[in-house]
Formats: C-alpha cells, structure tokens, sequence
C-alpha cells in the first residue's frame, strides 16, 4: 500500500524519519515531487487566500499524492518540543487537508513534545480509526498490548495507546516502525548538523549515487560514507573536527584554501548566513532558487539546521521570555550566533532572513532579529509568497551581496 | 506610578475601576481613531496582525497622557498574543518610550514575572484582604452588567423605531457605569438602561433576522477597529448573537478550572471538522459555528485579523459548515488597509442575501 509523504512544511527536518516509520510498518511510502508550478497552482486555488503560502504548497502536494497514493501522511506537529508549539496552522493541518481530500485517507501522524507521535490515527467520516486499523491498513491484522509473557502493560484507551503513569507506551507492534523512525531522524539530523543541506543530506542518506540536479559535488565520494554517523547516531567526531576547519580555514596558520561549502572556488570571505522555517529556505521552488543563487555566487552558507541545539540554547539565554515558537526561537538562536560566532566562524558578513508572508510567528521574531541585526551586521528581510518572482529577488540578493561584502574590504571583519 | 492597559471594546471600565480600587492612579488608553491606527502601523511589524498594532498605539497615546507602566496579559502560545509584550516593549523602548512593563502571564510560563506584577498590583494592600476582594467583586459584577446590557442592546437595537435614542441610552449607561462605584447600585443603573430600551416604541416587523458573530475575540469586543460591525448591523435591523464576550473569555481563561464547561462545550460541537486545538479562538469560531448552524440562525460572520494564524485555520473549514447547514457565513478579514464603507457594503449584501434567502425557505415552507 503506498501512503503518500508531502514535500512541504517541515518534511524537510522530518522527511527520512517519516519514510523510515512507514518502511518499517510495512508500507511504501512515496515522496512527492519537489514543488512545481502544477502543485502550486492546485495549492493555492483549494486553499483561503489569506493563508501563507508553504500552507497552500502543502496543500498543493497533498493534492497531487492523491493522485496514485491509498493514502496520505499529514502531520498534526503540535509541538516538536517541550513548552513549545510549530504554529497553530500546523495543528489545524488535517483537518484542513481532509475535507480536501474526499476519496483519500488522511494519515494523521500526531505529536506533542516531542516529534514522534503520541498517536497515530486517520479520521475516515464522523468516526475515527485507529493504531488497529493503522496496522490494519499496514498489512497486519491484530494489536497485541502485551509483552512476550503475556502481562497486560496497562489499559488500552480508545486512541490505540497504553498510557500509565503519564508515559505514552506504544504496544509492540508499534515499537519497530518507531524505533525505525528516531533512528533514521537521529542520522539525518547528524548529516545536518555537519553542514549537509537537507536534500544533499537525504541524497547520501538514502544512499543515492546521483547528486540532485543542480547540486554540484561537494563531498569527495569516497570520504562521503565516513561522514554518515553510525548506528547510535554519533558523528565521526575526527571528521566533524576536520568539517569544522574547513569552515574556518584561519585556524591552520597556513594560507587557507578557501573552498565554500560547495567545493568550488570562493571569492574569499563572504559567508552568509540564511535563518528562516525550512520550509522557506529548502523550497527551491518557493524561493526562487535562493541557496543555489548565493552559492553560485560563491558565498558559503549557514544555515540554522547545521547549528547543535544546545549552542542555540545558550545563545537564547536571557531573554526576558522564553519563544515558544520551535522555529522562531531557533531562527532567532541561529542570528545571534550567526552574528557572532558559529561553526568555528567569527560572524557572518550578512545575515538573510527568508520568511512567508503573512507568517504570523515571523511577523513577531523577524521584528526582534531586524532590531538585534540594525546596525551590527548587513540584514536582508525576503518575504515570499505565490508572485515572487526570481529576477526581482535575485537582483535584492546581488545588491545585498555587494553591501556585504563591501563591508569586507572597508575591513570590518 | 500611573497604570495603562490595553483597550478591547468596554474592558476599560472593570479594569479602570480594579485598578482604582486598588488605590493606583489609572491612565485609560484614548478611544481608537485614526491616529492610532496610524501610530500602530508606523511602529508594528508589517504582518503582526491589528491587535498588536492597535495596542501598541494604545500604549504609546497612554504613556503621552502620562502612563509608567503598562498592565497586561501573557499567554503561553501558539496564537502570537502571548509575545505581544516582549516585542511590543522592545520596539517602544528603541523609540525611546520607557516604562514599565507588568506582565501577567498564566502560572507556568514566567511564573516569577506574574508574581512580580501581582506583588506590585496588590503591594499596598496584601495586609487587607477584604479590599482586594471588595475591588475584585466590584469590578466583575460591572463586567458582568456591562455583558448583559450589551446584550440586551443588540437584541433591542433591531426591534425599535428610534435606533439613535436607543444608542443615546445606551452610551449613558456606559457613563453612569463607569462612574458608579457602589456594588448594590450597579444593578439599579442595568434595570434604568432595561426600563428605558423597552419603552422605546418598537418597530413592528416579522421575525428579525438573527446573526450571529464569530471569530477572533479583540476583533469582535473592540468596537473602533470592526467599523462597529455589530452596530451597523443593528441599525439594519439585524440582532446580533455571539459568543465571546468579557466574562466569557474571563471564565473560559482565567477560571477554566471553575468553569470546565466553556471547553467541553467548544470540544464537543468542534470535534467532527476541527479535532485539535488550534490556540486563540479558532476551536470556538468553529463550535459557535456549529451551534449556529442547529440554531436556526439566518447567518455566522466571522471577524478576523488579517495573518491571524487560528483564524484562518477556521476559515479554511468554515465552507463545510456553511454547505453542511445551509448556513450564509461571510469571513471579515480586517486590517489597517480595510475601510468603514468597504465593510458596510459587504454587511449590507450580506444582509440582502439572508433576507433574500429566507423569503425563499419560508415560500419553500409554504408550499
């Protein structure tokens, strides 16, 4: 059975974790196509007008995967960490895709706290099914809530899931796919961290040979594999060391050979700094191209994926209240330590900050970080939505490039 | 040190009298006009949505009449209202404004900021229970009044023939409210306001078209920034239903624990279209929707700030509803571009349509 993931939202920090669950749940998931002119318009004429527009790409791709898929994966991300929450358009997702999608399953993958679901339920109707037809759908026809001796682990509530003592236990047919799933997102996340961009990062981890078009090879092929962390997740911390040279090539005393992220010859210095919700800088579509735009431009890029969380943590100290936003509190996290130090780099020459229009959690932090930004470092606001258009944008982005690196040869930094 | 708070339609005259009660000097936010419109839009971020700007023009036009310090609430997300004060306080101290900041925000979330805003709140009078409790009942059983006679006013409003004297009467109840402050005579100045709307001569109409109103809640209580839809609406000849008011959203926030009922009835008439919660009051549009709909109500308008994030997730589910009860609704999606007459055409076409539609169920009925 083919149950259909959309290339949109946060597929882009969850993506791998999602096929893996599905994989090891005995189904075939199927990506859909990276975002195209097709899926954007069927996006945006089922969906409100005023909504932004990485909802209705979303919305887009939903459509399209109904097209071949038995059903349709959608996350309901409440919140992805503690005390936090995505956005409230995440929360009301299904039910906004559902009533879209009349003939099609809606698989509802839920979480709160924590990326891996607390449910995993589909609406079908006025009733609801769940975990059991979940497995059900999966090829599988009985839940069992015990263990190997046969004890019962607790009451089984109408949701599919054991809770006792306020821990949510998954019954053991369920333990595989999850399982599956933190192992693959802790890999994936690894590869991030390391400076990989998500689809270079999915590429090498789902093992592909063929670079994506319009990536140009940056990793020698055979050092490649070494950097995949291991089974536990862990990094080579040797190569890490070395990746993190690379970035800051000062360090070795000797002339640095200055070699961007990208592999080929930079202009020297300009590193540019993108923060902004994955979905706005991954989306080439979206963007126009924005990252292949600077790195042809020969600027290295960071990005707030390649940055650990407790250095984002640490950076977000004192701040009069805690943001309660995940991706606004790490793209504010991401500009502070952008702006001063960050992957061994002592700031960035010029920081982008990619947003949707009418984002409403942007609307708040990208006001904080254009005041923190004023005056210390060259700043670039980019809002998108369904008229950008490349030459508009990328002739901002050269204009930008320029004051930027200016700043570098009035010998700023 | 002179206390300010933000506007929302009438909450001024219960926090005004609290905060008075409670011995501080009180500097009232000035009504909603054109010029905070645009001190909001000159200062706010492009897409906060009006609520943050219209309160961060109140702040700006109090602290000119000489507020220190601002009162508000906090909130622990996700809707944007609960970052409303960090930012907000952030861009009025870059423009050089300085006061202070008393945020009162949910336990749990900045537990040490709500602690150091109520020690200030009550400070002088923690020795005296019995005014902090005398000021707390005083100013909810205004709250309460101020609830019923707007109430009782948008019931009336379409019914009568002199809709202007009806709104005379009606902003000297609010005067005589805001100045009275003894508890046992709050409910004489309600019985004056009943006693004078009834005797207004009545208009003699057939059944009045009922609407009813829904959406995200500062947009619908303040009354300066909806173009007072509900007014407009009235004088059409229109009752106006909702929801959300004052003590409703005291009750349904503040007190959950003590009024449970307010989220199992929201949970319960939400669930088959909108099955989680969606933070601010996207569930309740929904709900209120959905109780409209097996109401008999002729038609649901939804107010909403424009880039209002549970709103539109509303908004997206709303048609369902519309198709499922044969329900009008029209989604007002407000900003600082919208204008008064903008607003008043869509109302009276609205209008048109319900009336319009009813004439054709009740030929349908006929027959």
């Amino acid at each position: 059975m083919k149950v259909g993931i959309p290339r949109a939202l946060l597929y882009y920090w969850y993506g791998p974790a999602w096929k893996a669950f599905l994989s090891a749940a005995g189904l075939e998931p199927v990506v859909s196509p990276p975002t195209n002119k097709a899926i954007m318009t069927a996006g945006l004429k089922a969906a409100v007008d005023e909504i932004c527009l990485p909802v209705k790409v979303f919305i887009g791709h939903c459509l399209e995967l109904q097209k071949n898929c038995d059903a349709v994966l959608v996350p309901r991300l409440t919140s992805v960490a503690r005390k936090e929450y995505t956005c409230p358009k995440f929360m009301g997702l299904p039910d906004m895709i559902r009533r879209l999608l009349p003939r099609t399953p809606v698989i509802i993958w839920e979480s709160a706290g924590s990326f891996l679901p607390e449910r995993i339920w589909t609406p079908q109707g006025s009733g609801m099914i769940f975990e059991r037809e979940f497995l059900t759908l999966a090829g599988r026809d009985e839940v069992v809530h015990g263990d190997a001796n046969g004890n019962n682990h607790g009451v089984i509530r109408g949701d599919g899931v054991i809770r006792r003592r306020g821990v949510v236990r998954w019954s053991g047919r369920m333990k595989k796919p999850l399982a599956a799933a933190r192992k693959a997102h802790a890999v994936y996340t690894g590869l991030l961290r390391r400076g990989y961009l998500p689809e270079e990062a999915m590429a090498l981890f789902d093992g592909q040979q063929g670079r994506p078009a319009g990536l140009r090879q940056r990793t020698n092929p055979q050092t490649a594999s070494q950097d995949l962390p291991d089974a536990a997740g862990r990094v080579n911390p040797e190569r890490h060391r070395e990746k993190l040279d690379r970035v800051n090539p000062e360090k070795h005393g000797e002339k640095p050979d200055r070699v961007d992220t990208l592999g080929h010859r930079a202009k020297p210095g300009r590193v540019i700094g993108l923060v902004g919700h994955p979905y706005c800088l991954y989306d080439s579509f979206v963007n126009t191209g924005i990252i292949r735009f600077l790195q042809e431009e020969g600027c290295r890029l960071l990005t707030p994926e390649m940055l650990p969380e407790d250095e984002i943590a640490t950076a977000l100290k004192g701040l009069p209240k805690a943001i309660y936003w995940t991706m606004g509190r790490v793209a504010l996290g991401a500009s502070r330590l952008f702006r001063t130090h960050a992957c061994g780099q002592a700031g960035v020459d010029g920081l982008i900050h990619v947003a949707a229009f009418a984002c409403g959690p942007e609307a708040l932090i990208g006001e904080v970080i254009k005041r923190e930004c004023s005056r210390e470092i060259p700043y670039l606001q980019i809002y998108l939505d369904e008229h950008t258009g490349e030459a508009g944008l990328h002739t901002r982005l050269e204009a930008f490039l320029d004051l930027a690196g200016g700043k570098e040869r009035a010998g700023c930094v | 040190m002179r206390l300010t708070f933000p506007r929302m339609g009438q909450i001024d005259i219960p926090v005004q009298t609290l905060f008075t009660e409670l011995g501080h000097q009180v500097v009232p936010p000035p009504p909603v006009t054109k010029r905070t419109f645009d001190l909001g839009v000159k200062y706010a971020p492009e897409f906060a949505c009006l609520p943050f700007k219209i309160t961060l023009a109140n702040y700006i036009e109090a602290i000119e009449k000489g507020a220190e310090a601002v009162v508000t609430f906090g909130g622990a997300g996700p809707c944007r209202f609960g970052y409303f004060a960090q930012v907000q306080k952030r861009i009025l101290h870059d423009l050089g404004y300085d006061f202070e900041l008393l945020l009162l925000d949910p336990p749990g979330a900045e537990t040490r900021e709500l602690l150091r805003a109520l020690r200030f709140l009550l400070g002088k009078n923690l020795k005296e229970p019995g005014r902090i409790w005398r000021a707390i009942r005083l100013a909810w059983a205004k709250a309460v009044f101020l609830d019923r006679a707007n109430r009782l006013y948008r019931r009336l409003l379409p019914r009568v023939a002199q809709k202007k004297a009806a709104e005379m009467e009606y902003r000297k109840f609010l005067r005589v409210m805001a100045a009275e402050n003894d508890l046992h005579r709050l409910e004489l100045v309600y019985t004056a306001l009943a006693h004078n709307l009834e005797n207004l001569a009545r208009l003699e109409t057939g059944r009045v078209l009922r609407v009813k109103i829904v959406g995200e809640i500062y947009m619908i209580l303040e009354s300066g920034v909806n173009f007072h839809t509900e007014n407009i609406l009235g004088q059409m000849g229109v009752e106006v239903a909702r929801s959300v008011s004052m003590t409703h959203w005291v009750e349904a926030n503040l007190l959950k624990a003590l009024f449970p009922e307010h989220r199992r009835r929201t949970e319960l008439l939400s669930i088959p279209y909108l099955t989680s919660f969606v933070g601010g009051h996207g569930r309740e549009t929904i709900a209120e929707t959905v109780d409209a709909g097996t109401n008999r109500v002729d038609g649901v308008v939804q107010i909403l700030p424009f880039t209002c994030m549970p709103e539109l997730v509303a908004q997206s589910i709303l048609p369902d509803l519309s198709r499922r009860f044969n329900l009008p609704v029209l989604s007002l999606v407000l900003d600082e571009h919208s204008g008064a007459a903008g607003v008043t055409t869509r109302l009276e076409a609205f209008v048109d349509l319900l009336r319009q539609k009813r004439e054709k169920d009740e030929a349908k009925a006929g027959v």
